[in-house]
Formats: structure tokens, C-alpha cells, sequence
């Protein structure tokens, strides 16, 4: 009574190949992330495999190459921070390195060095350091169209320019996160240690 | 005679009410000198920019087409946020100075560029001079110093935030507090406080400011 229809697609099998390796979960942005919440205190170094808000305090090195990392208002860091696009708004006093992007919004203070292809200050930040603006393969500055931002302009060809790569060679371990705390915020669990 | 009539009480005058300091206000002006630097930037090799003023993102863009290294001192601004800082840079400005510009460590970190602004308008003949000597250490041999000095009788009461607009034009805010007294310098003051430069070139501007474009010495 009822036939397949030859024009039915033959179901596929999920099973992966056993040739394919397994994918690993890639870089996620927009999605997962964690918060470090206004009442956490860390010392130590923070690494990770998604992104970061901080809205508490660290002190040490902050190591998220493949993510987006923000200091929110309540941030207040005193530490390297190495990630893919970094946005300050609150207060930095260390270097920032940023694979993509980064942008110090207007309630941002920053008191370090800056490298990243694209920079962007807003209108009100506090800056007080050095832009290493030497481009990267050629790629030039060009951030969010807020007043008083960097847009994008080709640049001329660097000669003799120092490298932008982070001096530190700091790199991601990949482990799971240490010392922060994930969503929902944690409050008054007081400081904490990196493992 | 009926009684006091005849005398009347002069009503005694009441002081005016101090006008409110106008709101602030944005200004453009064209600047020969920063056209001059700008077109000897574009024949050089990436310059390392020293700015003295505060961050201005329009700024870092506007450098970033010469694809140098940028560094921003905020000058002004880190005086203000920390009094005790200030008040030392008062009674001993070179002490403190390299507190605020750090001394580069070797010759590649010294600047070809250095953007004064207005910043000599609000220091004393002291204070300039341990600057213009302490950016004498900051340059190297042929770099370029940036400074808008004021002719006019009265300058605003801070320094003012230059954004730059293309290669010649400069847009400012002058904030609404009340305005102070000019030092109004004169050449050869400027020329005693920065032993290490040259005036290459001047530009006295109808708008109470003279601009000056100066050359680091070869070192002796």
C-alpha cells in the first residue's frame, strides 16, 4: 500500500566517517561566555575557550587569543590581555593585544599599550600609552563608525617595522577556564585563585 | 517743608549677576603648520608620533595612514586626575617629568614627531622649560615639534581637545568655564625653553594664536 517513493532522498547516516576526525567545538562568539562578576577578585592568569565579560577585578594576565574579551564598566583590570576582539569600557592598566579589534568605548580608561590591526577610541575615553599601528598583511585600521573612531584608510607599507606580536609570546593552553565564574553571575563568593 | 520729602533714598545699585560662562563651542581653524608636518610625513618613513594631548580617536585614525606608532601622553590629563602628581610637577617639574613622558630606552624609541598643542599656554616659564628640555631626550636629531601658542590676551581655562580634520584643519572644543590670562610667549621665550629645537617654521594666525613648526638640532 504504500511504496517508497523512488524520489525520496536516501536518508543519510549521522554517524561520522570513519575517516573524518572529529570536529572540535571551534571558537564561539555571540554565544557562551563568561562573566566575572563585580563581587570576584582574581589573582593569577585567565585562560579560556570562549568569551569573557569582566565586571570584577583581575590582576595577572588575561589569555582568550581566540575570543572576544570586555571590560565591562565595573571591570577594573590591572593585567596583559590577549584576545580576538577587545572591548574596554572600564578600567585597563596593562597591555592589550588584540587579534582583530580592539575598541575603547567612552567610558573606557586605559592605561598600557595597544596592538591590533584595528583600533578604535571613543569620544571620552582616557588613553594614555602607545598604538603600534603598523598593519598586518596589509589589512589597516578601521573600527565601529561611533564619533570619534578610527575608520579604515589604506596604510602605506610599513619598512622596517617592528612586528606586532605580542612581545610576552603568550599562548592559549586551551584548558577550561580558571578563576571565573560562569553564568548565572556569582556574587559574594569573594577572591579567588588561579589554579 | 514737609518732613523728608524732599530727600529722596537713592536706591543703591545691586551688582549685576555675574553673566554665566558660555556654553562650550567648536571651532575650526586651518593650520599651515600641520599641513607643513603633514606633508613632510608623507615623505618619510613610518613615523613613532608623540601626542601630548588626550586621546582623540579622530586622531589615531588620521596618524594611522602613516603607519607609525602612536603615543598618547595626556599630558594635562594625568595632572588632573592625580593632584598629588600635579602638585609635585608645580614645585618640581623635572623630577616629575619623566613620570609622565618616560625616557626611551634607546635611540629607536625616541620620537620624530611631537604634538605640544596648546600645552605651553598653561605652564609657567619653569615648567616649560624643563619640558622643552625633557622633550629634547624624548626626539631624535630631525624631528618635528607641533605647538599652537597663544597671541590673544585670554585663553580658555584648560587646554583645549584637537581633532584633526583632513590634512589641515583643526576642530576644537573650547569648554564653557571662564577664560584665563594668556602667557602669551614670545619667540625668544619659546626659543630659551627648547634650547634643543629650531623654529623651522611660524604662522601668526588672525584667530589669537601663532603656530610654530620646530626641527630637533643634530645632537652636538
Amino acid at each position: 500500500m504504500w511504496r517508497k517513493s523512488d524520489n525520496e532522498p536516501e536518508p543519510t547516516s549521522h554517524s561520522p566517517s570513519p575517516s573524518s576526525p572529529p570536529r572540535r567545538s571551534s571558537a564561539r562568539s555571540g554565544g557562551e561566555r563568561a562573566i566575572i562578576g563585580p563581587s570576584i577578585s582574581i589573582q593569577g592568569d585567565v585562560t579560556g575557550e570562549e568569551d569573557l565579560v569582566v565586571q570584577g577585578r583581575v590582576e595577572g594576565k588575561i589569555d582568550l587569543k581566540q575570543h572576544n574579551v570586555t571590560i565591562g564598566k565595573e571591570g577594573r583590570v590591572k593585567a596583559d590581555i590577549f584576545g580576538r576582539l577587545i572591548q574596554v569600557e572600564g578600567e585597563v592598566r596593562g597591555n592589550l593585544f588584540g587579534d582583530e579589534q580592539i575598541v575603547v568605548a567612552g567610558s573606557g580608561q586605559v592605561v598600557g599599550n595597544i596592538t591590533a590591526p584595528r583600533v578604535s577610541l571613543e569620544d571620552g575615553c582616557r588613553f594614555k600609552g602607545s598604538i603600534d599601528m603598523e598593519p598586518k598583511g596589509g589589512t589597516r585600521k578601521s573600527g565601529p563608525s561611533s564619533s570619534g573612531a578610527s575608520s579604515s584608510s589604506p596604510g602605506r607599507s610599513s619598512s622596517g617595522a617592528s612586528s606586532t606580536e605580542p612581545s610576552s609570546g603568550a599562548s592559549s593552553t586551551g584548558a577550561s577556564s580558571s578563576g571565573s565564574s560562569k553564568p548565572p553571575e556569582a556574587g559574594g563568593a569573594g577572591s579567588g585563585k588561579s589554579s | 517743608m514737609g518732613g523728608m520729602g524732599w530727600f529722596k533714598k537713592r536706591p543703591v545699585p545691586q551688582p549685576e549677576p555675574e553673566a554665566p560662562p558660555a556654553g562650550p563651542r567648536e571651532e575650526v581653524h586651518a593650520s599651515p603648520a600641520l599641513e607643513a608636518l603633514v606633508a613632510r610625513l608623507e615623505r618619510s618613513a613610518p613615523p613613532s608620533v608623540l601626542d601630548l594631548g588626550s586621546a582623540v580617536g579622530a586622531n589615531v585614525e588620521f596618524f594611522s595612514r602613516f603607519a607609525g606608532r602612536l603615543s598618547i601622553a595626556d599630558f594635562h590629563g594625568s595632572l588632573t586626575a592625580d593632584e598629588t602628581l600635579a602638585v609635585r610637577f608645580h614645585e618640581r617639574p623635572t623630577a616629575v617629568l619623566p613620570e609622565l613622558l618616560p625616557l626611551p630606552e634607546d635611540e629607536r624609541e625616541c620620537h620624530d614627531v611631537v604634538l605640544v598643542w596648546d600645552l605651553f599656554n598653561y605652564l609657567t616659564r619653569e615648567q616649560m622649560q624643563a619640558v622643552g628640555d625633557h622633550l629634547g631626550r624624548l626626539t631624535r636629531p630631525g624631528a618635528h615639534l607641533l605647538a599652537l601658542v597663544a597671541t590673544a590676551a585670554e585663553i580658555p581655562a584648560e587646554p583645549r581637545i584637537y581633532r584633526i580634520e583632513e590634512a589641515r584643519t583643526l576642530r576644537y572644543t573650547t569648554a564653557g568655564s571662564r577664560p584665563r590670562k594668556s602667557p602669551r610667549w614670545a619667540p625668544a621665550e619659546l626659543g630659551r625653553s627648547l634650547p634643543h629645537f629650531t623654529v623651522d617654521r611660524s604662522y601668526l594666525l588672525r584667530h589669537g594664536v601663532q603656530e610654530y613648526l620646530m626641527l630637533r638640532k643634530k645632537d652636538d
